[in-house]
Order: structure tokens, then C-alpha cells, then sequence
């Protein structure tokens, strides 16, 4: 079934079929965080785009022994699919903290090779008061001059203050270090809770930025259903995201200036 | 000399204590990580998190798909159980390894609570399936 693998410090990236995306192209990262805000965004984008699986990632070094069966094939536990300008990742485990450094790095190593013209990081920030939003805000973050024009006119404010804890924060970081266009989007959220519906409000901007339609109705109406099918990637990515010290991100920095 | 080796031998029971506390502690979020979020007899375990604050406990459980009027929230001793029907039967055609339907009907958890839980006086509220337990310290 592979048709190219290539090693990466500890992981490897599979690809099971040639792929080549329209420009401008985007890479969606649904990894998994606070609310799995990630993970149900980019679930729901293959769903609904009808996205076709090319490839994964998979880890003997820092992943579980395990592999994810689907329809009797076995799957790599982060899963990559394309539909036109969108690579889609997404992941079916938690990410351990030993792996996070080295996935970042592979991501946007992946990404420019593949010459994709823009990381998308769907992000939960997770808020104390989520049972009292009705209306979860989303905030964008950009790494260089180009991701912050992409994003800009997608009617959301910019996260001036705080803290941004895991593997979305390498990403930025380095990409802003390596002039890789990575645009972040926030989304208040629970932190140990799936949250649907902060997934959707995340693809509503998204569908502005990559300039596609993505209904997020039948999201919404599942919301139940799919709060109570995450909840052990939930429980597993909450104890990762403890362990990175996640709680950081109630915080404000100290620095003034 | 001897109120010396008094001091010692306190001090290196209580570490002896704490590092057997705290072995436990991790036994327990071991097997924690390890024991599913279900029973086969159809019941679920919901997610929860314990807020700590200078004058209470706060208990937010999340129940997708409850139907909150079923909701029973009792205490014995310092035991909380918590039980609450789904609003519809849940039925998965495989679930996981076990590779035959299974269904749900509803969610049950039992938490210990903390010595200074004044459960007398816990108030209840939910809002769409998520639930919030208050309860004072005293």
C-alpha cells in the first residue's frame, strides 16, 4: 500500500498515493488540544468536503504499538488527507510531550517540501467561563507578513496577550523563525471537554480564509454525538496537555512592554 | 541525642509516607488511563473535572446526550454517585475490540470527596447536558 516513506527523526510519513495540491495551497492541522478544537475541525472537513486519504505519520519511537483499524486496514495513527488546495491532518491518539518537538519540526519540513503555501493551526484556548459563552470568539495569530494578509480580512481580532502551550506554539515559533507561513486560528473552548462547537466556529473563519463552503450545520446537530465519542481521545490528550502545562494559558504574561 | 533520633525517625516515616502516597497516586492514574469509559452492561463514565477554590469544590461533568431529568445525585460518606439515563438509547454496531453492538442507557460515576466537602449543602445546576455540582468546604 505505501508508496513512499521517508524518516524523520522518529517518525515517518507515509504517502499511498501521488498527490498535488491547487495554489494557493493550505495544510489544516487538527491536532489534538484543548476541547480537541483540532481534531473534530478537521474530522468534519474531510467529512464534508469529502476529502481523499493519501497518507499519515506514524511513530515507533514516540506513538503507543498501535495502529487504528478502519473498514479492516490498518491506519497510522495521524491520518493525511487531500481535497484540492487542502492537506488535512488528523490525528487519532494524543500527542506525547517527547513528540512534540519533533513533529513540529517534521510538519513544517513536510510543508515545504510539498510547497504548501500555508500552515492552518486550529487551536483551542481554553476559557474558565465556556459554559457561559454561547457564541465561542475566534482570534488568528501569523507568522510572517503574508499569513497575517491572508487573515486579516476574515473579520476576527488578533490574540495580542497570553500564552500558547503545546505543539501549535513550536509550529508558530519556528515557522516565524524559518519564514513558513503559518496562520493560527484561537477558539475559546473547553480545555478538558470536547467542544464541537468551538470546532465549528474555527471553520467558519477557515472557510473565509482558504475560501471554500463548509457547512457546519450537520456538526452542530452531532455535537452530542460527537462529545460523546471523543471523550477518550479527551481523556488522554488532557493528561498530555498537563503534562506540557497546558494551565500556562490561563495566565498573562508578566513583561509589560 | 535521643530527641534527635526521635526527630530523624518522624521525619523519615513521614517521607517514607508521602513517597508511598504519592506511588499510589500514579498507580491509580495508571490504571485510570487503562480502565474504559464504559461497561459492558451499558453504562458510560463522563468526563469530569474538580475545580479547587478558597470556599468550595466545583464538580463540571459532561454528559452529551443525557436526559437531564433522570439525573440522580446522591452522597454516602464522602462517596458521591452520580447517575443520569441517555435521552435515547445509544447503540453502536461495533464498539472497539469487543466487535459486536453494545448499548448505552446511561451514565454513572462515583467520586470521592475531598474531607473538607460539606455535601450537606451542595447545590446542583445544569445547563444543556453539562452539569455543575457546588459544594461548599467547610
Amino acid at each position: 500500500m505505501t508508496y513512499y516513506e521517508e524518516p524523520f527523526d522518529g517518525f515517518s510519513i507515509i504517502e499511498y498515493k501521488d498527490f498535488e495540491l491547487k495554489s494557493p495551497s493550505f495544510f489544516v492541522l487538527g491536532l489534538p488540544d484543548a476541547g480537541l478544537v483540532g481534531v473534530i475541525a478537521a474530522q468534519h472537513l474531510v467529512k464534508a468536503l469529502k476529502a481523499e486519504e493519501v497518507g499519515g505519520i506514524e511513530s515507533y519511537r514516540y506513538f503507543p504499538p498501535l495502529a487504528v483499524i478502519h473498514r479492516g486496514t490498518p491506519k497510522p495513527p495521524i491520518r493525511m488527507f487531500v481535497k484540492d488546495n487542502l492537506l488535512i491532518m488528523v490525528p487519532e491518539v494524543a500527542i506525547p510531550p517527547a513528540a512534540v518537538y519533533p513533529l513540529s519540526y517534521m510538519i513544517i519540513d513536510y510543508a515545504r517540501k510539498h510547497g504548501v503555501n500555508y500552515l492552518v493551526s486550529i487551536v483551542g484556548i481554553a476559557v474558565p467561563n465556556r459554559m457561559e459563552i454561547e457564541k465561542p470568539k475566534v482570534y488568528w495569530l501569523a507568522s510572517t507578513q503574508k499569513a497575517e494578509e491572508a487573515v486579516k480580512d476574515a473579520g476576527i481580532e488578533r490574540f495580542e496577550e497570553g500564552y500558547l502551550v503545546g505543539p501549535y506554539a513550536v509550529i508558530l515559533k519556528e515557522s516565524a523563525k524559518r519564514r513558513v507561513n503559518n496562520i493560527v486560528l484561537l477558539v475559546e473552548s473547553f480545555m478538558e471537554f470536547p467542544d464541537p462547537q468551538a470546532a465549528a466556529e474555527a471553520l467558519s473563519v477557515l472557510s473565509k480564509i482558504v475560501n471554500i463552503e463548509v457547512d457546519t450545520k450537520p456538526l452542530l446537530e452531532e455535537a452530542e454525538t460527537i462529545r460523546l465519542m471523543a471523550r477518550d481521545l479527551m481523556k488522554r490528550t488532557a493528561k498530555t496537555l498537563a503534562q506540557m502545562q497546558k494551565g500556562y494559558e490561563y495566565q498573562m504574561p508578566i513583561m509589560y512592554a | 541525642m535521643v530527641e534527635e533520633i526521635r526527630r530523624i525517625a518522624k521525619q523519615m516515616i513521614r517521607d517514607v509516607a508521602e513517597d508511598i502516597r504519592r506511588a499510589l497516586e500514579e498507580v491509580e492514574e495508571a490504571l485510570a488511563m487503562v480502565r474504559p469509559l464504559w461497561t459492558p452492561d451499558g453504562c458510560l463514565e463522563p468526563l469530569y473535572t474538580v475545580y479547587e477554590y478558597p470556599d468550595h469544590y466545583e464538580v463540571v461533568v459532561d454528559m452529551p446526550r443525557a436526559d437531564m431529568r433522570t439525573l440522580s445525585v446522591e452522597v454516602r460518606g464522602n462517596k458521591l454517585t452520580l447517575r443520569c439515563r441517555l435521552g435515547s438509547e445509544v447503540r453502536f454496531e461495533r464498539w472497539g475490540t469487543i466487535q459486536r453492538h453494545i448499548s448505552f442507557r446511561e451514565y454513572r460515576m462515583t467520586l470521592t470527596l475531598p474531607e473538607d466537602a460539606d455535601a450537606e449543602h451542595m447545590e446542583v445546576k445544569s445547563r444543556g447536558t453539562m452539569l455543575v455540582i457546588r459544594i461548599p468546604r467547610r
